[in-house]
C-alpha cells in the first residue's frame, strides 16, 4: 500500500482558509479528482470552525492539518479542534429548519465516512477531529 | 488584505445580475452578504449569478438564504442564476435545491 502524508499549518485566521484549500484541494485533485473538490469543502468547513468556534483555551496556536492519503482511504487529522468537552454539543443542525448558519458540521458529516475527536497526544483538554474517507480497491479514481 | 472574490453589477431593464466570481468562504461572504442586501434595494428581480464560482462554503450558503429572506420581505423576485458545478453539488449537500429558483441559461461543462 502506498500511502502518502502532507502537512499544512496555518494561523488561525480566515485569510489563510484560501491558501490551505489550494494547498490540499491541488493535492486532492491529482489523487482523488472525482471526491476533491467535495474533501476540499470538508477540510474547509473543519478549519471554518476552529477559526468561529476557538476558546481561548486553545489561544492563537496554529491549525495543523495531516492528511494521510492511500489509494483505500483518505484520513485527515485537524486540531485543535476544540475542548474536550465540547466534543457533545458538536452536532448537525435539523435541516427542516432553513436559515443561514450551521451547516458546515452537516456537509462534513455527509462527505466524509468517519468523524472521530481524538484526544491530543501534548494537550488532552483539546481533540484533534478526524475525517475518513474510504475507496472501494480498485475503484476507477 | 484582499480575499479571492469579485462582484459586479449589471442592471437590465426589469432585473438586476449581480455576478459574483471567485471564492465564497468565512472570509469574503461578508463582502458577499454586503453586496447582495444593497442589490436588492431599487430593483424588481435580482438574479444571482454564480457562473464562476469556484468554491462555496456553508457561510456562502447561509448568505445565500439570508439574501432570499431580504428579497421576500422587499418583495424583490430572487433567484440563483447558472450556479456552477462546485455551487449546485453544495447546494444539493444543503438540500436547498427545491429552496431556491434557479435559473439555467447556458451548459455549464
Amino acid at each position: 500500500m502506498v500511502q502518502r502524508r502532507f502537512e499544512a499549518s496555518i494561523p488561525p485566521d480566515a485569510c489563510y482558509l484560501h491558501a490551505l484549500r489550494g494547498f490540499f484541494g491541488a493535492i486532492l485533485d491529482e489523487l482523488y479528482p472525482e471526491q476533491a473538490e467535495q474533501m476540499t469543502l470538508a477540510l474547509g468547513e473543519a478549519c471554518t470552525n476552529i477559526i468561529q468556534h476557538r476558546g481561548e483555551s486553545m489561544g492563537s496556536d496554529p491549525i495543523d492539518v495531516v492528511a494521510e492519503l492511500a489509494p483505500e482511504l483518505a484520513r485527515f487529522r485537524i486540531g485543535p479542534y476544540c475542548r474536550s468537552e465540547d466534543v457533545s454539543s458538536i452536532k448537525p443542525r435539523d435541516l427542516d429548519d432553513v436559515r443561514p448558519g450551521g451547516l458546515g458540521s452537516h456537509f462534513i458529516e455527509q462527505i466524509m465516512d468517519r468523524i472521530d475527536y481524538e484526544p491530543e497526544c501534548n494537550r488532552p483538554s483539546c481533540r484533534t477531529l478526524v475525517l475518513e474517507k474510504r475507496f472501494p480497491v480498485g475503484a476507477d479514481q | 488584505m484582499t480575499t479571492n472574490l469579485e462582484l459586479h453589477i449589471e442592471d437590465h431593464p426589469g432585473y438586476r445580475i449581480l455576478r459574483v466570481e471567485g471564492d465564497v468562504d468565512m472570509r469574503s461572504s461578508v463582502s458577499l452578504r454586503d453586496n447582495l442586501r444593497d442589490a436588492l434595494d431599487g430593483t424588481p428581480m435580482l438574479k444571482v449569478d454564480l457562473q464562476s464560482v469556484r468554491y462555496l462554503d456553508s457561510s456562502g450558503i447561509a448568505v445565500l438564504i439570508q439574501g432570499f429572506k431580504w428579497a421576500k420581505h422587499k418583495q424583490v423576485e430572487y433567484c440563483l442564476l447558472n450556479p456552477s458545478k462546485q455551487v449546485r453539488a453544495v447546494i444539493e449537500l444543503a438540500m436547498l435545491q427545491n429552496f431556491f429558483e434557479i435559473e439555467t441559461t447556458k451548459e455549464d461543462g
